[in-house]
């Protein structure tokens, strides 16, 4: 009944979460830009609120395919050459655009949570505006977005099985090609079924233990 | 892009057709199963709420791309099964999608439910009762409709969330928006063009459920 192709959508496991926390990093860091430009000033904010409502009114796989496609194609024509984006980076860029646009409305809705009195305080204690950032404003930040990442965290983990269709071997891909050789499909996908919940599971029981660990 | 977009119009047309039937009839199904999945947690019906739950733990545990492979491609597996009537159905790409999408947004809609009922004022349910109103009597007259004012603003998202996640059907040969644009662009090898219109038409549809749905919300809680 156990074979080399449980094993290898075993091993696939490490890239889907590979993917999904590089594209964690790139959405996080996007994310914070996205929500500090949106209380920037109005020729900045405009843009921004329109691209956020863009991405997170298109599915996600064609934001999938517009990556793949799409950047290869503008970087060959920008560089002049022929420039190859792998099914890795572009899914990244893609998942990390995605989780960026849901990512940045919780930090705006964390900001706003943070009581305004506070930042007058320290300002009427003489912190710079660097240390009134730093030592006020993003440990509270953090804390009030911390349940809504971890719940974004699950939606990004999911939608990394997307990658699966622009040729990335994670999880889902194994799965199929373990599926199309051995004409066992049931079995492959429940198999990929249950590491996804594994995964998702473990990462909720992590994430309760990080809420617990920073909760006021 | 737009010579592509009126040469090929009715075969898009039809892809906006597909999207848009898959998405009324989820949405309809999806809203009766859902109804249901929540009443039998709010009533904490034994052996049922289990099952209930085991259904939407592993539902929203698992990527919607899983359960559409398994749904489509694992029933082939077992010759008593796609040999018997019962496999019939799964012969058919737009059932197995369906099924999905309806499980799919029954669990996540399911337990928005349930927490709109569970937060519904104490008060009405005892004056019900005391009125001698039976449990079925309640759920119709009082739970229902309080509940659908409370819970629209946010179902409004989950149309637009299955309208997002209808783009994925196309991976199990269904020819709706996506899967149109992508026949188009192996066609014609114009990828961009062709991923743009795809892009242009989801975010059309998007404004305008969004603010169609609005539009009911405003009207409903008037």
């Amino acid at each position: 009944m156990i074979d080399g192709y449980y094993l290898n959508i075993l091993v696939a496991s490490k890239t889907t979460v590979s993917i999904a926390l590089a594209a964690l990093a790139v959405g996080l860091v996007l994310a914070l830009a996205f929500a500090l430009a949106e209380f920037g000033p109005k020729w900045l904010a405009l843009p921004v609120k329109a691209w956020g409502l863009l991405i997170r009114g298109l599915p996600e796989i064609f934001v999938l395919f517009l990556c793949y496609y799409g950047i290869t194609i503008l970087l060959t024509q920008v560089m002049k050459h022929y420039v190859d984006v792998s099914a890795f980076q572009s899914g990244v860029i893609a998942l990390g655009l995605i989780f960026s646009a849901y990512a940045a409305q919780i930090f705006i809705a964390a900001f706003n949570a943070i009581p305004k009195e506070e930042l007058l305080a320290g300002k009427s204690l003489g912190l710079s505006s660097f240390s009134i950032v730093f030592s006020i404003v993003l440990p509270q930040l953090f804390r009030h977005a911390l349940p809504g990442l971890i719940n974004l965290w699950l939606v990004l983990l999911k939608d990394s099985s997307i990658v699966s269709l622009i040729g990335l071997q994670d999880i889902m891909n194994t799965a199929h090609l373990a599926a199309s050789e051995t004409f066992q499909p049931f079995n492959y996908y429940v198999f990929a079924g249950v590491l996804y919940l594994i995964l998702t599971y473990i990462s909720t029981f992590l994430g309760n233990k990080i809420e617990k660990h920073f909760a006021l | 892009m737009l010579t592509l977009f009126t040469s090929h119009f009715q075969f898009i047309l039809s892809g906006i057709g597909t999207t848009l039937f898959l998405l009324a009839i989820t949405m309809v199904v999806g809203l009766l199963l859902s109804m249901c999945f929540a009443s039998i947690k709010f009533y904490q019906l034994p052996v049922l709420m289990q099952m209930v739950d085991a259904i939407i733990f592993v539902i929203r545990g698992t990527p919607f791309l899983v359960q559409l492979f398994i749904i489509y491609y694992g029933p082939l597996q077992f010759s008593w099964l796609s040999h018997s009537w019962l496999g019939i159905p799964f012969k058919s790409a737009a059932f197995c999608a369906l099924l999905a999408l309806i499980l799919n947004t029954t669990a996540y809609t399911s337990s928005l439910f349930y927490g709109a009922m569970k937060n519904l004022p104490n008060g009405e349910l005892v004056a019900a009762e005391a009125m001698g109103l039976n449990r079925l009597q309640t759920l119709w007259n009082i739970i229902i409709p309080r509940f659908f004012a409370r819970i629209f603003p946010v179902y409004i998202n989950e149309v637009i969330m299955v309208l997002k996640c209808t783009a994925l059907v196309s991976t199990i040969t269904i020819l709706d928006v996506m899967g149109v644009l992508q026949q188009l662009m192996v066609q014609t090898y114009q990828t961009i063009p062709c991923l743009l219109i795809a892009g242009v038409i989801y975010v059309v549809l998007t404004v305008i459920l969004t603010m169609g749905l609005k539009f009911v919300n405003y009207k409903f809680n008037r």
